[in-house]
Formats: structure tokens, C-alpha cells, sequence
């Protein structure tokens, strides 16, 4: 018998984000803006893509790739609103992923979209180690979750492009300081915006909308 | 966490490359675990070693390297993450020891870089 080491040095997260980068220029192509939305469940994850959709909805057309491990509860919550949702059962996985992302695309008319909501599933671990071929990584945590939260999953935030605090409406009854986590967001990454927002404040959603809306303008089709 | 889809997709890549090369069978597999990732060392290796049983890879031992980020600050100093996580002789296994630490040299934080791999190494197999 002849021995042999056989060099690979294949890497599968990379040959992840490989493919991430496919479904990226495949979503410039057609001047797509995406957003991959992380939060935990319960962290107000849904009802934020809700509103963004039920807003901007009036301007943009809006489809919705929705990640869930085990039904397509979400998705069904979100295709309530007439938008083109993609629910994407994950079986067993935790995250999404770029092979599903690139599967999911297929069913959806890109030409006539400007921009592709995708909820991840519910937990600020996994979908850290994913690349999916998004524009913009959203991460939503809700005061809710305890104000420590953000220093407990360093990696999400360090990859985000912006950090949304949400629930911030109950973060005294919470004991939880917004302020904290702002500065630990920042201490992790201090280039991004952060945005303090709450379902009942209208000014803090209109300045989630405007963030989405002028990077969507910025890729508006002819 | 994602260690078995992941244990998959290496076998899948593992059994390919041998039955590529002509393989009788497969001695050994060496993957390398980037520490910046989530993938749990142990039970990464623990589903290695539950999917080498009905395979070409039948019996192959699970070698597990870990690869630590490159610390780098931008007053030029740098340094391998792997002096970061040990004090005297206690090793902290945490992936926040290398997002939050501050340059030996001027103070300011540093940034990590690599660390994310997830790479079969290399197969030793028999032909
Ligand atoms: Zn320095």
C-alpha cells in the first residue's frame, strides 16, 4: 500500500462566501439593494421588516427571502402584506446561508425588484460566520434581551454595517440602558450608524426608512 | 450550530478528492478551525468522526488544527492571537479575547485578521 498526503486546503466557509459574492453581482446586476436582517427571536426582528415594507412599500418594490428553522410562520406573517416572500425552510440549520440565498433568488423577478429583505433565522451566533451576498448587514437587538447583549456576541457586530437597538420604549421598565449598548456597539465598531428605535415612535422609524431609502436611490433603476 | 452541516460538506469534499486521487482508504483528515469562527472544535470533530464510518474514510483519524488571527495595530505591531488568550499558564477560550485588546505597544485597539478559516488541510490516504 502507497501512503500519500494529499494537500487541499479547501475552505468551506470561504466556498460560502464565494458564492455569496455570485449572488451579489447577480442582485448589482439588477440593481438590487439587499439587506440581511440578524436578530434574535423576540428581538422584534419581523415586525421591524413589517414596517419597513408597509413604508417603503409605497416606493420601492419589496421582496422578502424568510429564513426559519422549522415552519414558515414568518413568512406567512410577512406575505400577509402582498409582497413576493420566499420562505426558505433551513431544516436543521441556524443560519442562512449563500446556497440557499442563491436557490431562493431563482423564484424571485429581480428585474422588477429594488429591494430584497432577508430575515435570517433567530440567533446572533451562526448567521455571523455567513456571507450571503448582501449590500447591508442589519443586526436588531431589543433592550429586551438585556443590555449585556451586545458585548455577549462581539463577532455579529463587528461584521454589521448597522446596528439597530429596538424596544427602546421599554428599556427602563427592563432596567436596560440604551446608552450602554450604543457604547458597546461602538466599542466594537465605531464607524457604523446605530439607531435607537421603537414601533411607537415615529421619528426614530422615519430615520430607519430614510437610512434604507436613500441607499435604495442610490441603485435605483434608469 | 451548524458543526454537522458543515462535517458534510468536509466529508462530502473529502470523499471526492480521495475517490479523485484513487484512495483505498483514508488514514487521516486535517482540517483547520479558524478561532474567529463559531465552529466548536469538539464537535466539529465529533461529527468527522460519526460520518467516516459507512465510507471511503472508514476509520481515518480527525486531526483538528487551530488557526489563530494575526493581531495587527496600526503602529505596525503585530503578533500571533495566540499570546492574547494565554496568561501564565491558564488558556482563555473565549472569541472576545481577540476583538477587544489593546495594543501592547501604544494602547490603541488592534484588529484581528484571519482567523475565520474553515480548511480541510490536507488527506493522507492510501492508494
Ligand atoms: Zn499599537
Amino acid at each position: 500500500m502507497l501512503m500519500h498526503v494529499i494537500n487541499v486546503g479547501h475552505d468551506v466557509l470561504k466556498a460560502n462566501d464565494k458564492l455569496a459574492e455570485k449572488n451579489k453581482k447577480r442582485l448589482d446586476k439588477n440593481n438590487v439593494l439587499a439587506i440581511n436582517f440578524m436578530g434574535a427571536i423576540g428581538s422584534g426582528k419581523t415586525t421591524l421588516i413589517e414596517r419597513t415594507i408597509t413604508e417603503l412599500g409605497k416606493k420601492y418594490r419589496i421582496a422578502v427571502i424568510a429564513g426559519d428553522v422549522i415552519a414558515d410562520m414568518d413568512a406567512g406573517r410577512i406575505a400577509k402584506l402582498g409582497v413576493t416572500t420566499i420562505p426558505v425552510n433551513t431544516g436543521r440549520e441556524c443560519h442562512l446561508d449563500a446556497k440557499l440565498v442563491e436557490k431562493a433568488l431563482k423564484s424571485i423577478d429581480l428585474k422588477n425588484i429594488d429591494i430584497l429583505l432577508m430575515e435570517n433565522v433567530g440567533n446572533l451566533i451562526c448567521p455571523a460566520d455567513y456571507q450571503l451576498g448582501e449590500h447591508l448587514r442589519v443586526v436588531v437587538v431589543s433592550v429586551t434581551e438585556g443590555d449585556d447583549i451586545v458585548l455577549k456576541h462581539p463577532v455579529i457586530f463587528k461584521s454589521t454595517d448597522i446596528a439597530i437597538i429596538h424596544k427602546k420604549d421599554l428599556a427602563e421598565a427592563v432596567f436596560a440602558s440604551t446608552e450602554k449598548m450604543e457604547g458597546d456597539v461602538r466599542h466594537l465598531n465605531p464607524d457604523i450608524p446605530v439607531l435607537k428605535t421603537s414601533i411607537h415612535d415615529k421619528e426614530s422609524m422615519d430615520q430607519w426608512f430614510s437610512t434604507i431609502s436613500s441607499l435604495a436611490d442610490e441603485r435605483k433603476k434608469e | 450550530m451548524h458543526e454537522y452541516s458543515l462535517a458534510c460538506e468536509i466529508m462530502d469534499n473529502v470523499i471526492s478528492i480521495s475517490e479523485t486521487n484513487g484512495a483505498k482508504g483514508v488514514n487521516s483528515i486535517t482540517v483547520g478551525v479558524g478561532k474567529l469562527t463559531h465552529v466548536n472544535p469538539d464537535q466539529l470533530t465529533f461529527c468527522l468522526e460519526s460520518l467516516v464510518s459507512e465510507n471511503i474514510a472508514r476509520g481515518a483519524e480527525i486531526i483538528l488544527n487551530e488557526i489563530y488571527p494575526e493581531m495587527e495595530c496600526q503602529c505596525g505591531f503585530s503578533d500571533s492571537g495566540k499570546r492574547f488568550c494565554t496568561t501564565d499558564d491558564e488558556v482563555i477560550d473565549d472569541i472576545r479575547v481577540f476583538l477587544d485588546v489593546p495594543c501592547p505597544e501604544c494602547g490603541e485597539m488592534m484588529q484581528a485578521s484571519g482567523g475565520r478559516e474553515l480548511i480541510i488541510e490536507s488527506i493522507d490516504i492510501e492508494q
